[in-house]
C-alpha cells in the first residue's frame, strides 16, 4: 500500500509500502522530537522542523533524482531507503549531539571506523542492528543500506544522491530551512537542477554532473548555500546557542560527572550505547539533564539559562591573523586536540574581564569560539568534491560557471570570538564593556597560547 | 597527526611551493601513501582520482590564517569555449615557512618520514596536473597495495576522463609511479 502526506516543501511526497512499514519504527519516530536547527529558534521562531520532516523530504528528492538519472527499480527503492534513514543517527539538539560525541567518543575506534562522520557511522549501526528495521526490510537490504550510507553500494552515482556536493540532504534542507526560518535566502530552481542532472563516465563509474544548462540553477542552490550559511547556520546568536549546549554537556561529563550524560556521548559501537542513544530526543535530553537533574549541577544551569534565553553575550570578536604567527596556527586547534589549552585560556580569560568589569563570572561559561568563513565560490564544494559539469573533458562547476569563475577564491578567513555571561541593558553599555576588555583578551589570548607554544608536550 | 599539520609539513617539504589545485591535491595523495599517513588524510575516490575534502580544508585554513600565498596563475590552456584556464598556485609564505619549521623541530618522527617521501617524489621528476592525477587514479584503481599495471591501462583511464595525452606523457605517469615504488609496469 502507497500512502501520500502533505509536505509544506515538496506537496505531496508519496511512500511506497516498505516506507510506510518504516514510519512507524521507533528509530524513525524518534527524529519528530529531533529539531533539525537546534536552538535555531531563539533568533527564527519558526524553525521548529525536525529531521523527521526533512527525512521524508530527502527520500522524496532522492527518488526524483534516481529517476531522473534513469536508475533502475532496485537502485531506486535503496537509495529512498537509504535517504529516508540517512538521519536516523542524529542525537538530541542534532549537530549539537554530533560535536559531543567527536569529543567524547571512545578513543580506541580507528580512524578507519570514523571515517564519514560519527553520526553517519551511528545511522548505519542503527539500520544494521535495529530489531524492527531489520524485521520490516531484512538483513540484506539493511547491509546494502548501511553500505550506501558509509562507503557506497552499486555505481557511485547512488552515493552521490545521497552524499555529494548536489546530494538530496542539501536540497532539502536549503529549501526547507529557507522556509521555515522565513528567510528567502535557500531558493533555487531545483526542478531545472533536476533536469539536468546525468550520469556519464566509463560503464563502472559513472559519475553524477550536470549539463551545461543546468549551470545557472547550481549557481542558485550554492549561492542558497552561502546565503544560508551566513545569514542562518552562522548567525551570531546560534554560534553562541551551540557553544553553551555543547559547553553544558562537557560540564555534565567532566565536572559534574553525570554518568548517564557520559554514557549518551561515549560512542563505542556497542549495542549498549546504540539502545541507550536511541531512547533520547530534544525533548527527553533536556527532562533528564535539566529539569530532572539535582540542583548544582553545572549541565543542568547552562540548560536552563538557554532553555530561558539567558544568553551569553559575545564580548571579544576579532580576525585570527591578527594575532602573531605561531598563535594563528595554535587558534583553531584549541576547538579540537588543545581542549586542555582551551580551558586554561578561558580561565585566564574570566579573571581578566573580571578585574576588566568589576562583575563577578562564572570561569565555567566564558567560552572561545574558532571559525572559519570561505568564499562563496569555495563553498560550491561544501565538505565533498567539487561539482562536475558535463563537457569535453568534463569541468568543475566553479569554472565552467562564469558567475563564480570571476569570484576570488581567496577570500578566506578565521575568526576568534569570546562570549560571557555578561549583561548589557544599552547599546552604549555594550560598547563600552567591549572596549574594555578588547585588548586585555587579546592579550590573554595571545600569551597563553605563545606559551603553550613553548613548551610542547610530544 | 592531523591533517592540517600533515598538509602544512608536507608544503614545506616540497619547497614550500606547488602550482595547482590538483597538484596539490595529488601531491599531499603521494606524500600520504609514501609516508603511510594516507589512511588519517581522507581520501575519497573522484571521477579525477583521490579527493580529499580535508586536504582542501586544511589548505583553506592555512590561507586564511596567513601562511598561505594562492595566486592565480595562467596554465596556458584554453578551455572548450576558448577561455582561459586559470591556476591556482600556492606557496607558503615566509611566516608559514616559519612555523612550518617549528612544527617540523616539534614532530620530528613524522617530519623525517614526509622529507624522505618529498625526496622520492622529486626525483621521480615533475608532473603536471593531467599525468599525477593519471598516476594517482592508477594507484588508487590498483588497491594500494604496490599493484603491477601496463601502459595500456593507463591509456585508457586517460581517455576515460576524456583527456587528450599523449603516449609519451602517459608512459611517464607509469614510470612516475615505478620510480616511487608503488607500481610494477609489466
Amino acid at each position: 500500500m502507497t500512502i501520500r502526506l502533505r509536505d509544506p516543501v515538496h506537496n505531496f511526497i508519496e511512500l511506497r509500502a516498505d516506507e510506510v512499514n518504516l514510519l512507524d519504527t521507533q528509530a524513525l519516530q524518534r527524529l519528530r522530537g529531533i529539531k533539525q536547527l537546534a536552538m535555531a529558534q531563539l533568533v527564527y521562531p519558526g524553525a521548529v522542523h525536525t529531521r523527521f520532516e526533512h527525512s521524508l523530504g530527502v527520500m522524496h528528492l532522492s527518488g526524483l533524482m534516481a529517476n531522473e538519472l534513469g536508475c533502475n527499480e532496485d537502485e531506486i527503492r535503496l537509495v529512498r531507503l537509504a535517504a529516508l534513514l540517512h538521519d536516523i543517527g542524529h542525537g538530541p539538539f542534532s549537530h549539537i549531539s554530533e560535536r559531543a560525541l567527536e569529543i567524547f567518543y571512545n578513543p580506541t575506534l580507528s580512524v578507519a571506523d570514523r571515517k564519514g562522520g560519527l553520526h553517519e557511522l551511528i545511522s548505519a549501526t542503527i539500520v544494521e542492528r535495529d530489531d524492527e528495521i531489520l524485521k520490516r526490510l531484512g538483513k540484506d537490504t539493511c547491509t546494502n543500506i548501511a553500505k550506501l550510507l558509509r562507503i557506497g553500494y552499486g555505481q557511485p552515482a547512488l552515493k552521490s544522491i545521497v552524499r555529494g556536493p548536489l546530494d538530496a540532504d542539501k536540497q532539502d534542507y536549503l529549501l526547507r530551512d529557507s522556509l521555515f526560518c522565513g528567510v528567502k535566502y535557500g531558493v533555487f530552481d531545483i526542478h531545472q537542477m533536476h533536469r539536468s542532472l546525468i550520469l556519464h563516465g566509463p560503464e563502472d563509474e559513472k559519475e553524477l554532473m550536470i549539463r551545461q544548462d543546468g549551470i545557472h540553477a547550481v549557481e542558485q542552490y550554492v549561492l542558497a548555500k552561502y546565503y544560508l550559511t551566513t545569514n542562518v547556520y552562522r548567525h551570531k546568536v546560534r554560534l553562541i546557542t551551540d557553544q553553551m549546549m555543547v559547553r553544558a554537556i562537557s560540564l555534565g561529563i567532566e565536572k559534574d560527572e553525570i554518568e548517564d550524560l557520559k554514557r549518551l556521548y561515549h560512542f563505542d559501537g556497542s549495542d549498549d550505547f546504540i539502545q541507550y542513544y536511541e531512547r533520547f530526543d530534544d525533548a527527553a535530553f533536556m527532562q533528564k539533564f535539566c529539569l530532572d537533574a539535582a540542583e548544582g549541577s553545572k549541565c543542568k544551569e547552562v540548560l536552563l539559562r538557554v532553555r530561558q534565553r539567558k544568553l551569553l553575550k559575545r564580548v571579544f570578536d576579532c580576525r585570527v591573523r591578527e594575532f602573531k604567527d605561531s598563535v594563528r596556527d595554535m587558534l583553531p586547534k584549541l576547538m579540537d586536540e588543545q581542549r586542555d589549552l582551551r580551558k586554561s585560556v578561558e580561565a585566564a580569560l574570566s579573571r581578566e574581564i573580571e578585574e576588566r568589569t568589576g562583575k563577578k563570572l562564572d570561569a565555567d561559561l566564558v567560552v572561545v569560539n574558532v571559525f572559519s568563513i570561505r568564499s562563496a565560490r569555495e563553498m560550491s564544494r561544501n565538505d565533498e568534491q567539487g561539482i562536475l559539469v558535463l563537457g569535453d573533458p568534463p569541468e568543475l562547476f566553479e569554472n565552467a560557471s562564469t558567475l563564480f569563475a570571476s569570484i576570488n577564491e581567496r577570500y578566506a578567513d578565521e575568526f576568534v570570538e569570546v562570549y560571557a555571561p555578561i549583561e548589557w541593558s544599552t547599546e552604549a553599555e555594550k560598547n563600552s564593556v567591549r572596549r574594555k576588555v578588547k585588548q586585555p583578551i587579546f592579550e590573554v589570548i595571545e600569551t597563553n597560547c605563545a606559551a603553550a607554544i613553548e613548551r610542547p608536550e610530544r | 597527526m592531523n591533517t592540517y599539520d600533515f598538509v602544512h609539513l608536507a608544503l614545506y617539504a616540497m619547497g614550500g611551493e606547488i602550482r595547482g589545485k590538483t597538484k596539490l591535491q595529488k601531491t599531499i595523495y603521494f606524500l600520504g601513501r609514501l609516508s603511510n599517513h594516507i589512511d588519517e588524510l581522507g581520501y575519497n575516490p573522484h571521477f579525477y582520482g583521490p579527493y580529499s575534502s580535508e586536504v582542501a580544508e586544511a589548505a583553506n585554513r592555512l590561507r586564511s590564517i596567513g601562511f598561505l600565498e594562492q595566486s592565480v596563475a595562467s596554465g596556458g590552456a584554453f578551455d572548450s569555449r576558448g577561455f582561459e584556464v586559470a591556476r591556482w598556485d600556492f606557496s607558503l609564505d615566509e611566516e608559514g615557512r616559519k612555523v612550518a619549521e617549528l612544527k617540523a623541530g616539534n614532530n620530528g618522527k613524522v617530519w623525517k618520514k614526509i622529507e624522505k617521501a618529498s625526496t622520492v617524489l622529486k626525483k621521480a621528476g615533475d608532473m603536471d596536473y593531467q599525468r599525477i592525477s593519471i598516476a594517482a587514479k592508477t594507484d588508487f584503481l590498483l588497491g594500494q597495495k604496490g599493484g603491477r599495471a601496463k601502459i595500456k591501462d593507463l591509456e585508457e583511464l586517460a581517455s576515460r576522463f576524456g583527456w587528450t595525452v599523449k603516449k609519451p606523457e602517459i608512459v611517464e605517469a607509469g614510470e612516475f609511479l615505478e620510480k616511487i615504488g608503488l607500481v610494477k609496469l609489466v
